[in-house]
């Protein structure tokens, strides 16, 4: 589709970049976008908790690689076509606007504080993967913006913006492909199965066996350090708390805990993840704490990249 | 004299002494005053001189109880305090961080908790101290922020603003260190950068909170009232994020909680 007249376009990106006084077109204005967003948190809520209610929680192994990959070139290319059309789409004013940007900070506080109070985590509901994918999708229109528009502060701007949908995008479009498992280890019994957290038992596809264990303790009784030396596919290892063994790419095994049976001989617990996207959520952090050593070292700056 | 935490109560009152001097002399002063900078520093050293020794005596980092975070708060406090009237010159704001330090400072004494000398082994990490440093850190300039902010609804002045705004990118700054390198810490220690984790969570929407003061300053600077709102409640969901989650139901599930009777 042809866009006529590309610099009423370019002057609408730069419009959000002004400050203007409130004029009464404005104010009309305001309370039409302020509908607009309580519509869409109305039906967004009513839609998610008929899902919700119907079909359960959001089926996150559907989405398992490739399904993943596939859903999300598919969403990012409709972003992009949706960025496009930023002159003439109603939907795509609204979704650069700052009332999106606004609504996706009160999504994720929200997220956050129910996160933070409930017992049970609300990420397989209906309700926060929409939250998700809304702020997700703004995040991705504005960072498309930033790129072209910028000004000033651009590269603190896209570090932080495009960090955080880095670390953000991969942790949830990622999720379905993060395994956990738990293998018990008793000394001197090599395995090949492990444990998935619903108890199951899934062959871990190379053995494992405890060499041996060593527990320091602080005069009150509490643990000071624990080790385990561990005979991994016939390499040898140790394993620490907060020092893992990195097997193969995305896969890291860890040292979680230990316990000692009836019989009084120590099984130690050994967590496997295996975790393909957290290249990407490195890279988004990485890009972040850059943008956050800008934004202490340049302060406030009037930049274009609001 | 090494004695540990026996010498809070002198150390606060020395402390207290040259920073509440510190700030008559500058809420006085016309312009800003060296001797109140002098007297600022001076107690700042007192605070780091008695966190020092604390961390020789405990044979630790002074990090992991309420207490300790508490301590480094103070600290942090003095430091942003200071640092906002040297580069500002605010004559009030000494008065706000001594205050606030003075509080917690008193808590402390007011709370003496049995202090553990033991650091479990999910706790030694090089991450544990720039971790939790960072956020004290913080939470001391998104303080000051606060304290502005309380300050700029009597008062409404553009440069006021303006302060709070620059405390708000040195705090937020932090913060995400802070946020971040917790989730390095993370994936080295359990393999999950982010696990949801009650405490996680909520520092998660207080970012978010305080990310929207940003946004709304840049946006729209006329919206003087609303900003310095969003400020204050920032503040408050730090405070969740810094200790109330210890008080929430869901604080089994949580790896953060600090032992608060130990």
């Amino acid at each position: 589709m042809h866009i006529k007249n590309i610099s009423r376009v370019r002057d609408m990106d730069k419009k959000y970049y002004l400050y203007r006084k409130f004029s009464p077109m404005q104010a009309v204005k305001f309370h039409h976008t302020a509908l607009v967003t309580a519509a869409i948190v109305a039906v967004g809520a009513v839609v998610s908790a008929i899902l919700q209610v119907v079909a359960g929680d959001f089926p996150v192994e559907f989405f398992a690689f490739p399904m993943n990959v596939v859903v999300a070139a598919l969403w990012l290319l409709s972003l992009v076509e949706l960025y496009r059309r930023r002159g003439v789409s109603p939907v795509a004013k609204y979704m650069l606007s700052m009332w999106a940007t606004y609504l996706s900070l009160t999504l994720a506080a929200v997220c956050g504080v129910v996160a933070g109070i409930m017992a049970e985590l609300p990420t397989r509901k209906w309700w926060f993967v929409a939250a998700m994918l809304f702020v997700m999708s703004h995040l991705v229109l504005v960072t498309i913006r930033g790129w072209r528009n910028a000004e000033g502060v651009r590269w603190r701007f896209l570090l932080n913006h495009a960090g955080l949908l880095l670390a953000l995008g991969a942790g949830f479009w990622g999720a379905p492909d993060v395994e956990e498992l738990r293998i018990p280890l008793v000394e001197g019994r090599p395995t090949m199965e492990a444990y998935v957290r619903e108890g199951r038992g899934v062959p871990l596809g190379y053995e494992m066996s405890l060499l041996d264990f060593e527990a320091e303790y602080y005069d009150s009784g509490m643990p000071s350090e624990f080790a385990a030396r561990v005979d991994v596919a016939g390499e040898e290892i140790v394993l620490r708390v907060n020092s893992p063994y990195h097997y193969r790419w995305g896969e890291d095994i860890y040292l979680v805990n230990y316990e000692k049976d009836l019989a009084g001989r120590t099984r130690c617990i050994v967590q496997v993840v295996r975790d393909r996207w957290c290249v990407v959520v490195a890279i988004g952090v990485v890009m972040m704490l850059v943008g956050a050593a800008l934004m202490f070292l340049q302060g406030a700056r009037k930049g274009v990249a609001r | 004299m090494m004695l540990g935490w026996s010498i809070l109560p002198w150390t606060t009152a020395l402390v207290v002494a040259l920073s509440l001097v510190a700030a008559v002399v500058a809420a006085r002063a016309k312009e800003r005053s060296v001797w109140a900078i002098v007297l600022a520093a001076m107690a700042v050293v007192v605070m780091s001189g008695f966190i020092a020794q604390l961390w020789v005596v405990l044979d630790r980092p002074p990090m992991r109880t309420m207490g300790e975070t508490r301590l480094w708060y103070s600290f942090c406090l003095l430091c942003a305090g200071l640092f906002t009237y040297a580069r500002w010159r605010y004559r009030w704001i000494l008065s706000f961080s001594t205050l606030m330090a003075t509080l917690f400072l008193v808590i402390n004494c007011l709370r003496p908790e049995i202090h553990d000398s033991s650091l479990m082994p999910a706790l030694q990490s090089a991450w544990f101290v720039p971790h939790v440093a960072v956020y004290m850190f913080s939470y001391a300039l998104l303080g000051c922020a606060m304290l502005l902010a309380l300050y700029g609804f009597c008062n409404r002045k553009a440069e006021v603003e303006g302060a709070i705004e620059q405390l708000l990118y040195g705090g937020v700054a932090f913060f995400t260190v802070g946020m971040l390198t917790g989730a390095l810490w993370a994936k080295q220690a359990w393999g999950y950068h982010w696990s949801w984790d009650p405490k996680e969570a909520w520092a998660a929407a207080t970012w978010m909170i305080y990310l929207a003061a940003i946004h709304l300053r840049l946006h729209r600077p006329d919206c003087r009232g609303l900003f310095k709102a969003v400020v204050v409640v920032g503040f408050c969901a730090l405070q969740m994020c810094w200790w109330g989650v210890n008080y929430l139901p869901n604080v089994e599930r949580s790896v953060h909680t600090y032992n608060i009777d130990n």
